[in-house]
């Protein structure tokens, strides 16, 4: 055996040996978000949350380090599920957080559900991902879309509104708000004098919209619109005087703190409704919106609360398992298991549906020395999505 | 629209070698790799349609990924509605196509240049709106739970399987489009591209030779939306938005239009540099359009042109 096969052979040896000797691998968390195009900023948002969370515990959980891995889905499911595969196959992460878009979340659905991936909605809110579609691998944090508006019908009933006219972005969303309000709100003996839905995230002119509405004589109009056409509608609702015959209502996101800094003195006298407001007044959220504005300067809005909780969820859960990702199936079970109280209030995830059960805030837009904010009106506790066809 | 030099042994060279690389990929891909091989030899369908469109018809259409929408509709339609087969799904996706393709094109083939482009825009943003917004399509958040064929006893929801079939369906399309460009019809339709007036005067059919293509152009994005809607096992609205049909012709563009095996180099090109940019930096549409910019200016026959030209140096030099 002569001297240079030996060198090599010790070299191929070395290599082989020193690729077994494993450390301890990263905890690896997928986040599958839009971070380019118009809602890049959502993005944004509840990725920055999700990073302070894990700040908290110095990105370190029983030894393994966290790990955040983005992945950009344009806002396009094709183009989600194509990273959502990358994500699990090729980096092989143990936990997938994100999807803004309902079509994102449906779309990466049935690859999550069949390699057996702990899925943590951050945001998206078609009914069916806790309803029809739902899973023990899928874990909702944010809302059902029916979750947020449902309580306002029966609270709008209560406040002396009788007649309501319904507008909205003509999409799946939208009409899933716009039908969760209507079947509530005329169980409580309401009445909805007509509805409009607008082409989705093309409607820059409202005009013809809202002298509809007006002369539809309705008490309030509720509506659900969200960035470029939540700032034009609203602007546009205010110049054409809407607010002086009727009340302007809806989903909370239609002045989120988002908007609000473009919006100005037009948002007021808005009430809405959502499952988080920054005004709340709790230990956990002031500091919580404190640690925020430090960090990157500005009020963090419900979107990056959602962030927030997801961290918090990720780390309690990968507590309880002292950092042992191996058996998915218990990782996905201890998510759902954990409960806790973030600047939203309480968090528990239904057992029943795996979406989470969590107060909801009724918001009136008024003024203050800085600028429009959002006031308390009202809080509704422990609302659940009846999770209709979800068998787990 | 000038088609590319024709080069029929130098076309064959060049898909040979394409073919034979995605074969090595599949074989020593892991699942991934697998999975982006798949959606490559989708989207190089789709350009071949487009190519065989534009380079032989000479027709550049903005609203193409609209039967790339009927294709992927129509499969998940029949498979979750109506429990058909999906391999048949996928053959009548096709027969679907063709009909809308050469109803549409018998309309809209008597416009020409600006005017076609813009007519083919509006309808494929009709039908993008109209998927958008329709529940029993499943509105904007689309339609999920579809299968893929399982064919000769190989279930083919397993990756390796898959690619294979792709790869085989774009053998048959590629040698389908190739006979077609090589026939009487293509010699016709490189006529019509160059002076539709003469053949017109000559007695030649324009307009039933380019519903022809239009329709068979149709047909084979059709399936290819078909093999999409089952890659992923789920069909949404975007499939059929006008900037994948703007996507498709870049990738013509740079592949070289009219050369059939260049335009699966632009998908294969344009798609890998795609995923591994979006990795980089959030701003890498900029580097994208900055990257197309330069082909236009200065490789007006895309990497095709880039490969004859290094054909015909080393026979010069030998």
């Amino acid at each position: 055996m002569n001297i240079k096969f030996k060198v090599w052979f010790i070299i191929i040896i070395s290599i082989l040996l020193s690729s077994t000797l494993s450390k301890a691998e990263n905890l690896k968390i997928g986040m599958l978000l839009p971070y380019s195009g118009a809602v890049a900023i959502i993005g944004e948002e509840i990725t920055n949350a999700l990073e302070l969370a894990f700040e908290e515990v110095n990105y370190e959980i029983s030894g393994r380090k966290l790990e955040i891995i983005r992945a950009d889905t344009e806002y396009k499911p094709n183009i989600a599920l194509k990273k959502a595969r990358e994500l699990i196959f090729s980096k092989k992460v143990d936990i997938l957080a994100g999807t803004v878009s309902s079509s994102v979340a449906l779309a990466v659905r049935d690859l999550v559900v069949s390699t057996k991936t702990p899925f943590i909605v951050a945001n998206a809110g078609a009914n069916q991902i806790t309803r029809k579609k739902c899973s023990k691998y899928i874990i909702r944090v944010s809302f059902s879309n029916y979750q947020i508006n449902a309580p306002m019908g029966p609270w709008l009933a209560n406040y002396g509104i009788k007649t309501a006219f319904l507008l909205s972005a003509n999409y799946a969303a939208g009409k899933e708000q716009m039908s969760a309000f209507k079947s509530t709100f005329e169980a409580s003996g309401g009445k909805i004098v007509g509805e409009e839905y607008t082409p989705h995230r093309k409607t820059k002119d409202f005009g013809p919209y809202l002298g509809r509405i007006k002369s539809s004589g309705a008490d309030a109009v509720y509506v659900f619109y969200a960035g470029g056409e939540a700032i034009n509608f609203i602007k546009q609702a205010h110049s054409f005087g809407l607010a002086d015959v009727m009340k302007i209502t809806g989903a909370g996101w239609t002045t989120s703190p988002l908007f609000i800094p473009a919006q100005k003195k037009a948002a007021l006298g808005f009430i809405g409704i959502l499952n988080y407001v920054p005004s709340i007044e709790t230990k956990e959220n002031l500091e919580f919106q404190r640690a925020y504005k430090e960090k990157f300067g500005r009020i963090a809005s419900e979107f990056a609360v959602q962030g927030y909780d997801t961290g918090k969820m990720i780390v309690e859960a990968l507590k309880s398992l002292s950092g042992d990702t191996s058996n998915k199936e218990l990782l996905a079970e201890e998510l759902s298991k954990v409960s806790i109280i973030g600047p939203r209030g309480p968090l528990t995830i239904d057992p029943k549906t795996n979406n989470v059960i969590q107060n909801m805030y009724i918001f009136e837009v008024v003024n203050s020395a800085n600028g429009p904010v959002l006031k308390i009106l009202d809080k509704i506790e422990a609302v659940k999505d009846p999770g209709t066809g979800c068998s787990l | 629209m000038n088609a590319v030099q024709y080069d029929k042994k130098l076309r064959l060279q060049l898909f040979i070698i394409l073919c034979c690389s995605a074969i090595f990929v599949n074989i020593f891909g892991d699942y991934f790799t697998r999975f982006l091989l798949s959606e490559i030899i989708i989207l190089s369908l789709f350009a071949m349609s487009l190519d065989f469109l534009a380079g032989r018809g000479g027709m550049i259409s903005l609203g193409h990924a609209m039967f790339l929408g009927i294709g992927a509709y129509s499969t998940a339609i029949l498979f979750i509605n109506f429990n058909i087969d999906p391999f048949l799904c996928s053959l009548l996706a096709v027969v679907i196509g063709l009909i809308i393709g050469y109803l549409i094109g018998f309309i809209i083939v008597k416009t020409d240049g600006i005017f076609f482009i813009m007519i083919t825009l509006a309808l494929g943003e009709m039908f993008h709106s109209w998927a958008y917004t329709n529940d029993f399509l499943g509105g904007s958040d689309g339609i999920s739970g579809i299968l893929r064929p399982k064919l000769l006893g190989m279930d083919l929801n397993e990756p390796l399987f898959f690619s294979y079939y792709l790869l085989i369906l774009l053998i048959l399309v590629y040698a389908f489009l190739a006979a077609v460009t090589d026939s009487p019809l293509g010699r016709n339709l490189d006529a019509i591209r160059q002076n539709s007036g003469r053949v017109l005067s000559l007695g030649g059919s324009v307009k039933l030779y380019k519903s022809a293509s239009f329709g068979i152009s149709a047909a084979i994005a059709s399936l290819a939306g078909s093999l999409y809607a089952q890659l992923n096992g789920f069909v949404s609205p975007e499939i059929s938005h006008w900037t994948v049909s703007g996507e498709g012709l870049i990738m013509i563009i740079v592949g070289g239009i009219g050369s059939l095996s260049g335009a699966i180099l632009g998908a294969v090109v344009v798609h890998i540099i795609q995923h591994e940019f979006s990795k980089l930096v959030d701003w890498w549409m900029l580097l994208m359009g900055g990257g197309f910019i330069l082909v236009v200016l200065f490789l007006k026959e895309g990497l095709w042109g880039l490969i004859l030209k290094f054909k015909n140096y080393i026979i010069e030099n030998k």
